[in-house]
């Protein structure tokens, strides 16, 4: 197994809307993204939605979700996460990942999303999901989606992660 | 990082190569790394990774990956993970966490902390069978940005007999210093001998 950097993104001053990979190339065999987002919605959570192939179509997720005091369990026709918003502690940002293994497959592609979103007070957000992308096609683009506008020095991280072969593990 | 040699040259294959990689491997620097690992020999109070602002220069994120379990027996509930960073030792950490005993589930925060202290039930102890350990994920992004504060993320679980525990834990380190260090402990006890800590950049 190897991994390699497609691309980091820091977003300049001024903010973002969104942060976008795109042409990924189909080279490796997973993809893993990491992300710590900071955005300018009010209250804490401030949702966010990972969209793959430039579309909010064929998503879907079934998720846990504890809040400091209390534990759901739900599901969303999004990869829908939480960017800290403007309520909550100054200078913190989110902390999270998604895991998309056989991103090229023709069939439809299943994806492992947590993250964290911490808050110095009793309500702050640990989430963790598995999603589904319903498509056929290889996943060429992420889009990151804020609510609002995520402020500088929100980042999000890509990596390739390429298949090793040893020679002597034997899978059946 | 992994030793590379050259098994081909025209010097010794005697061969004119059109490449410049003479038919050896191509070599790609690594996006990942160990860059310190720590297996404690016997009981030891705490685990601490220093000096991270040369250790892991170059890198953008951190992940610690770790097995352990506490020596501590005067309580029946499994022991904690505790954090501390950059030897602070004042009220400045808070920390949340999701959590599962294969039952049910359950959420909790503590603020204002002076470490990262969450009650995860992340150490076996003493009575659970020896053989027994927690696991655990620590990421750390942008470890080194001084302008924001410090998130970890964690993803953990420990499997003693009648206390099963699987969580995903949060802790906030509220000063915008780049890290040079980390802490690792438990709430009460030593850690054991064969407990492993694996510190890992990621560029």
């Amino acid at each position: 197994m190897s991994m390699t950097v497609i691309e980091h993104i820091e977003v300049g001053s001024g903010g973002a809307a969104s942060i976008t990979f795109s042409a990924i190339p189909a080279d490796y065999t997973d993809l893993y993204l990491v992300y710590s987002l900071r955005d300018t919605q009010g209250g804490y959570f401030g949702y966010t939605n990972i969209e793959l192939n430039g579309s909010a179509s064929n998503h879907t997720q079934r998720r846990l979700r504890g809040n400091g005091s209390s534990a759901s369990a739900g599901t969303n026709t999004s990869f829908e996460i939480a960017a800290n918003a403007s309520a909550t502690t100054s200078n913190t940002f989110n902390n999270g990942q998604i895991y998309i293994p056989n991103y090229t497959s023709a069939s439809a592609k299943s994806a492992s999303i947590d993250f964290v979103m911490e808050n110095n007070v009793t309500e702050g957000y640990q989430q963790i999901a598995a999603g589904l992308y319903n498509s056929t096609s290889a996943v060429s683009s992420i889009e990151i989606a804020s609510g609002g506008s995520f402020v500088e020095y929100s980042s999000a991280t890509l990596y390739g992660i390429t298949a090793g072969s040893d020679g002597t593990t034997v899978v059946s | 990082m992994a030793i590379k040699s050259l098994q081909h040259s025209s010097l010794t294959d005697n061969i004119f190569y059109r490449s410049m990689l003479a038919g050896n491997t191509a070599y790609n620097p690594s996006t990942e790394d160990i860059l310190a690992e720590e297996v404690l020999t016997g009981s030891q109070a705490s685990v601490t990774f220093s000096s991270l602002d040369t250790l892991a220069a170059g890198y953008q994120h951190l992940q610690i990956r770790m097995v352990a379990r506490s020596d501590d027996s005067g309580s029946s509930n499994l022991r904690d993970l505790r954090i501390q960073v950059n030897a602070d030792t004042g009220t400045n950490y808070s920390s949340h966490v999701l959590r599962g005993d294969g039952a049910s589930v359950s959420s909790n925060a503590a603020s204002s902390q002076d470490s990262i202290n969450t009650a995860l039930a992340m150490f076996p102890r003493p009575s659970n069978p020896t053989t027994q350990y927690g696991a655990a994920i620590i990421d750390v992004l942008d470890a080194f940005e001084t302008t924001k504060y410090t998130t970890i993320r964690m993803l953990g679980g420990a499997k003693p007999d009648g206390e099963d525990q699987i969580w995903l834990g949060s802790g906030l380190w509220r000063n915008t210093n780049a890290l040079t260090e980390i802490k690792i402990f438990a709430n009460v006890g030593n850690l054991t001998g064969d407990s492993r800590f694996t510190l890992i950049g990621l560029k």
